[in-house]
């Protein structure tokens, strides 16, 4: 007993020694990422996420099949080991289309949800602390920018510059940020009230610096879940566009363009091989970016102890 | 109190206003002001501590935050000695200037627990000003910082550490040393102890003593509770309603007050002996509403030696004896009782 307890006091006392050293520093440095790999749900999103954005990189190493070649002797052949989930009605490689689909969906919908959170973030972080007109009028503009139907901003763009991937992104940017700011905005105005920012007022740090650097990390918890949700929203988005012909062309593959052909009802009744991994691909990918997203934003937070 | 007198002033705020609109209305009309602070004026000399104490929501916290400009003053002055030879007007210089001001002058929160950013470590809290300031860096500023978490009487072994990881009274500490950091001569303490538990409000007020002795600092210190700012000034100011009613040194102010006011609120002093009877003096009503004040001498409702005069007209800030300020048209001629315990220090 006496034994024990006299180790954990050396322990202790070489900890303390270490701490005043400042020996402690680099631990210090990777505590988040511990705690990060101690999050085992962050963790297994994390290795998800990787799973699926690395083989649709590596697309052309897991598969024999160009996702385009179109094969009518084996129209709509169930999974079998020659075609892992079958084939389409034109006889196209489904896994094949799943993995290089993934690359146009991860970016679009990634690549969407980042536009958009980077604009509404460094707009609505700037304006939630400074207020005033500038606030004022950034929140009318993203009211409009929300009131204004999607679909006719699409139109307008795919008509003057044509069909494009780059326009989906600029839409989904131009779309999306207005909820973002909002929410941006609002977490300053709650943090702005904190003593710890009018003590950094009263040392003549100017507003970017307090706004940027002590505001934001504070306001990034709820921002991060939206940043992850709108990832989910605009992968499906995508998919509508792409339908309707004005997102991507209908000949690229992506999540969302293979998933359509469920519209047709016979294959959604007797080709599941189609639709339902695709399907499945989407709901892990948007649930393990949520994971990591809750992981990041809790592993940054000292307060939470882990 | 007769050296107090003798040092040389550093602050010297005249006449300073800080008036609310209050809108009304999709137009914004102005229909109003609240009166946060009303003409306010005093002296605060190197090295003195002047409380400030009043009733919640007499204006003590918004005068100290116009002193340092985090609230734009309405109208008046604050000057402030920045050297020798050269005063300033607070209210009247532009940003850059303001920057350089807030080395001299400095601010200690009231709440500990929201008063320090909980994703900074110790080290950037206390470091920022300097970094900021671009006092030094490197080595140089690890080890200044190490000096004034020292300085406070933290272990310099805790620098990595968070926010939320201390108590109460350690965070008010890394609070002090975060305002010390850039050596100023002038410190707004609001409500510094009022978050705390009893004893370890103790340690931080003798910890503000030592470090004014050491460093020679000036405080204008706010609070609400009488003991405590009797044993941390020097000379104590009493506000009601925006205004200050009286300024005195500590033990003019603690025996013999001037203000009906001052005698209302010493006699609410709690004491530690059970064999006094207490004979406390209760206001009827409630505080004056800052945005439609009475007329007169805004205490005039509530005061138990009220004549028709006092209702009519609002008394002077006058010098009733030397060192001693009064707003009250009766305070020669009444006789209030203090605290008398306070006699002995």
């Amino acid at each position: 007993m006496s034994r024990t307890a006299s180790r954990l006091d050396r322990k202790m006392d070489l900890l303390k020694m270490q701490e005043k050293e400042g020996l402690l520093k680099s631990k210090e440095g990777s505590r988040a990422v511990g705690k990060f790999i101690q999050n085992k749900l962050a963790l297994i999103g994390l290795v998800v996420f990787a799973v699926i954005l690395l083989s649709s990189i590596f697309a052309p190493l897991l598969t024999k099949y160009d996702p385009a070649m179109i094969d009518l002797r084996a129209r709509l052949s169930p999974p079998s080991w020659e075609h892992l989930f079958g084939t389409d009605k034109l006889g196209r490689d489904v896994f094949a289309r799943v993995l290089y689909g993934g690359r146009i969906s991860i970016l679009v919908g990634f690549g969407g949800a980042l536009g958009a959170a980077l604009v509404g973030v460094s707009l609505g972080t700037y304006a939630g602390y400074k207020g005033g007109w500038l606030d004022k009028i950034l929140l009318r503009v993203s009211e409009i920018f929300m009131a204004f139907p999607q679909i006719i901003l699409v139109l307008l763009l795919v008509s003057l510059l044509g069909q494009s991937l780059w326009n989906l992104l600029v839409i989904f940017t131009i779309t999306g940020w207005g909820s973002v700011y909002r929410m941006a905005r609002s977490q300053m105005l709650s943090i702005r009230e904190e003593e710890y920012v009018q003590a950094l007022k009263a040392f003549g740090l100017s507003d970017a610096i307090i706004a940027y650097k002590h505001m934001l990390p504070n306001a990034l918890g709820p921002i991060m879940v939206n940043l992850t949700l709108s990832t989910a929203m605009f992968i499906l988005e995508e998919t509508a566009l792409s339908f309707l012909g004005l997102g991507v062309p209908l000949h690229i593959p992506t999540w969302g363009n293979i998933l359509n052909a469920a519209q047709d009802l016979t294959i959604l009744q007797e080709a599941w091989w189609i639709w339902v991994p695709v399907g499945l691909v989407i709901s892990a990918f948007v649930l393990s970016i949520n994971f990591v997203g809750d992981g990041l934003r809790d592993s940054a937070d000292p307060t939470q102890q882990g | 109190m007769s050296q107090q007198t003798k040092s040389k002033c550093l602050v010297e705020v005249k006449s300073l206003k800080k008036y609310f609109p209050i809108e009304k209305g999709i137009l914004k009309k102005v229909v109003g002001h609240v009166r946060a602070v009303d003409d306010v004026s005093f002296k605060i000399h190197e090295g003195e501590t002047l409380g400030l104490v009043g009733e919640s929501g007499c204006g003590k916290t918004t005068l100290g935050r116009c002193l340092l400009r985090i609230v734009e003053p309405t109208e008046g002055t604050v000057n402030f000695r920045v050297s020798p030879e050269k005063t300033v007007d607070v209210t009247k210089v532009d940003k850059k200037e303001l920057r350089s001001l807030y080395r001299d002058m400095q601010m200690v929160f009231q709440d500990p627990f929201s008063s320090l950013d909980p994703r900074m470590t110790i080290l950037d809290i206390v470091g920022e000003p300097l970094k900021m300031n671009k006092v030094c860096s490197g080595e140089e500023y690890v080890e200044r910082v190490k000096e004034l978490v020292q300085l406070v009487g933290l272990e310099t072994g805790h620098l990595r550490r968070y926010p939320h990881a201390f108590s109460g009274g350690q965070r008010q500490r890394i609070g002090i040393a975060r305002a010390l950091a850039l050596n100023p001569k002038f410190i707004v303490a609001d409500e510094p102890v009022s978050a705390l538990d009893v004893s370890v409000q103790a340690q931080i007020l003798n910890l503000l003593k030592q470090l004014q002795k050491e460093l020679n600092l000036a405080y204008l210190f706010i609070a609400h509770d009488l003991s405590v700012v009797e044993h941390i000034s020097h000379r104590v100011g009493v506000m009601y309603v925006g205004k200050l009613v009286e300024l005195a040194s500590t033990e003019d102010l603690f025996t013999k007050p001037l203000h009906p006011y001052t005698e209302a609120l010493l006699s609410a002093v709690p004491r530690p002996d059970p064999e006094v009877k207490a004979s406390r003096i209760v206001l009827p009503g409630e505080i004056a509403n800052p945005a439609n004040p009475p007329s007169g001498c805004y205490f005039h409702p509530r005061c138990r030696y009220a004549v028709n005069q006092c209702k009519e007209v609002a008394p002077k800030w006058e010098e009733i004896k030397p060192g001693h300020y009064c707003a009250c048209h009766r305070a020669k001629e009444l006789d209030l009782s203090g605290v008398r315990e306070t006699q002995s220090a």
